[in-house]
């Protein structure tokens, strides 16, 4: 870890975090309540029976994928976030884009003349994605500067946003109709329950570039994180990279959020572990958040299926839970 | 050595901060190939601004900065960065990088793609550090180095980038007596090899033996220029830094030797 990045390394140590993200891929479906076996479902399969993988292909594949891509996504936004802030505890929802997009969701759920639609998307991810927009672009207003952004304003202004957020969600919930605070709730804690892949369709034109601009970033966040002044002595376009870093985090974290609520937790533990396990190069830390935070996603999501018989519990409860007790492990660790 | 045109010149650039009384104006230099340049002047008086403006780090309001002949504006940055070198004042690292990691940091400009360093890169990298006898540390991470040891990793960052212009603020502000002469040994021995270097420093005496120029500044203008004979005089000095001082001579070179008042004020 202490000698520079090598072409060698860099590929054995994708390949590894890439296995734990295929595995997880592959094995977490057949993990549920309702057994799937995947010797039987072959059978099935080779049978030509018509019940075939209903159960895998439409309920379980589709939220494993979501579960691996949200996971990704918080955890790569979470590590360029804590670059381009320099700050250990900045997380996806720094910036106030939960706080807007919470807004839109339990606006949407509240007001039943919201009940709008969009080609695919639904009026809750609709008018999510609008909160998280107007979000930015307030956080964006506040903290541009002739040359580039200010990062503290960046930070102090997303903090704000959140906070302003937080106030509104609970003004709604004051006025609205009781029957509505469970599924505001509910979406609140963030979860992964979607049905077939009509949901995610939509959102992928928006978080693929998003995702493939952020990692473009991590060669010159290597230089960020040895301040501006720095960076653009070396040669890096240190406006550029901070507009595209929050750009690319901006759209893709719209996106997941849209989808999935607001997942806490997955954005702060899982860059800290991996620079924990494999160094602070960024060309390293950037993909690697993406694969181990997919991954551990869909494990906290499945655990969430399965833990009890009866009922589901939210994935946002057991990233919460189970990424606090890590994350203090890791705290604990480092005094060593 | 006049007659050589200035690898860098900054012509009339002035600069104002947002919401802020203070100005730079209309401030000129020339960095020429093989020349050393010191910028001197007391704290707040614009040798960071200037030399930021220099670097094309900041947009100057008023006057250009051209980089062998060229707009430095119209330049993209990694441009730059083969040309030009620049060492911040500060430099604090957000993540605990090892020092080979953080010296080879300065081959970015001269990289493409995910940016692996090639054979000849290593050992560019590697002759940064031994020039800045940081070789003994590289695997160290830099928590675990002393303020001066740090310091001079990001000197070898810069170094690592093979600059034509060399920038430097203040890169010897933490260094020893052995270090410090170590260093100013090492731009004279770039100057030979034809590099242009302008270093903000506080030594005067330093300033005084090892560079071929110095130029002070003082409330965000220039108020001399020229070599340590013109520039280090008793009255300007007592004027500019608003404390009186002794000016004596280097038996060995006779140059200027700048030593402050002595504790019970000077008679
Ligand atoms: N980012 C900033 N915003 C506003 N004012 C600033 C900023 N940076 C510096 N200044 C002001 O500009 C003036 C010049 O600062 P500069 O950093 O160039 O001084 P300096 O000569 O390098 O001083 P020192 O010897 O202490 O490093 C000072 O009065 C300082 O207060
Ligand atoms: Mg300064």
């Amino acid at each position: 870890m202490s000698a520079p990045l090598t072409a060698r390394r860099w590929t054995w140590v994708m390949a590894i975090y890439a296995a734990l993200f295929l595995a997880a891929f592959l094995v977490c479906p057949f993990v549920g309540r309702e057994p799937v076996e995947a010797s039987a479902q072959i059978k099935r399969l080779l049978a030509g029976h018509p019940d075939f993988g209903s159960i895998l292909l439409q309920l379980r594949v589709p939220r494993v994928l979501l579960a691996l891509l949200a996971g990704g996504t918080l955890a790569l936004v979470g590590a360029c976030f804590q670059v381009i802030l320099r700050n250990p505890l900045a997380d996806p929802f720094t910036l106030g884009i939960t706080g807007g997009s919470a807004v839109g969701a339990v606006l949407a759920l509240s007001v039943p003349g919201l009940a709008i639609s969009f080609g695919p998307f639904s009026s809750l991810q609709l008018c999510s994605f609008v909160g998280a927009a107007i979000s930015l672009g307030l956080v964006y207003v506040v903290a541009r500067r002739p040359h580039g952004m200010s990062m503290n304003t960046l930070l102090l202004a997303g903090v704000t946003i959140s906070i302003l957020s937080a106030g509104l969600i609970m003004l709604i919930r004051y006025v609205a109709d009781p029957y509505n605070l469970i599924s505001m709730d509910r979406w609140l804690m963030g979860g992964l329950d979607i049905v077939g892949y009509r949901e995610m369709g939509p959102v992928l034109p928006l978080l693929l570039p998003g995702l493939a601009l952020l990692f473009m970033q991590a060669g010159p966040l290597n230089h960020l994180s040895l301040g501006e002044e720095m960076a653009a002595g070396h040669g890096v376009q240190v406006a550029q990279v901070q507009r595209l870093t929050f750009v690319g985090s901006g759209l893709t974290i719209a996106a997941v959020v849209s989808l999935a609520g607001p997942i806490g937790f997955v954005g702060l533990i899982i860059p800290h572990a991996v620079r924990r396990l494999s160094g602070y190069d960024q060309r390293i830390v950037l993909p690697a958040s993406f694969l181990l935070g997919g991954a551990f996603l869909a494990l906290c999501d499945t655990v969430g299926r399965t833990l009890f018989s009866k009922q589901e519990i939210p994935v946002g409860v057991i990233t919460a839970i189970v990424g606090g007790v890590l994350f203090i492990k890791i705290l604990l660790g480092r005094r060593r | 050595m006049n007659a050589t045109p200035g690898l860098l010149s900054v012509q009339g650039v002035g600069y104002r901060y947002e919401a802020s009384e203070w100005e730079l104006a209309g401030l000129s230099f020339e960095a020429r190939a093989g020349e050393i340049l010191a910028i001197i002047g007391p704290n707040g008086s614009g040798k960071s601004t200037l030399l930021r403006i220099a670097a094309g780090i900041l947009p100057p309001r008023q006057g250009k900065v051209r980089l062998e002949g060229r707009d430095m504006e119209s330049l993209p940055r990694r441009e730059v960065a083969r040309t030009l070198g620049y060492l911040p004042q500060q430099v604090q690292s957000a993540f605990d990088y090892s020092v080979e990691e953080a010296v080879s940091m300065g081959r970015f400009p001269h990289l493409a793609g995910l940016g692996f360093l090639r054979p000849e890169d290593a050992r560019i990298v590697e002759s940064a550090m031994r020039r800045t006898e940081t070789l003994e540390y590289r695997a160290r991470s830099l928590s675990r180095l002393s303020g001066g040891e740090r310091q001079r990793v990001f000197l070898a960052s810069v170094l690592a980038q093979e600059p034509r212009v060399l920038l430097l603020d203040e890169p010897t502000s933490a260094l020893d007596i052995h270090h410090q002469a170590r260093f100013f040994r090492l731009l004279r021995e770039l100057g030979g090899t034809g590099i242009a270097v302008a270093v903000v420093t506080h030594d005067l005496n330093i300033a005084s033996l090892y560079c071929d120029r110095l130029l002070l500044l003082s409330r965000g203008g220039a108020v001399r220029e020229g070599n340590a004979e013109e520039v280090l005089r008793q009255e300007t000095l007592a004027e500019v830094y608003g404390e009186s001082v002794h000016v004596d001579r280097d038996s060995r070179t006779g140059r200027p030797i700048v030593l402050p008042g002595l504790p019970g004020g000077t008679p």
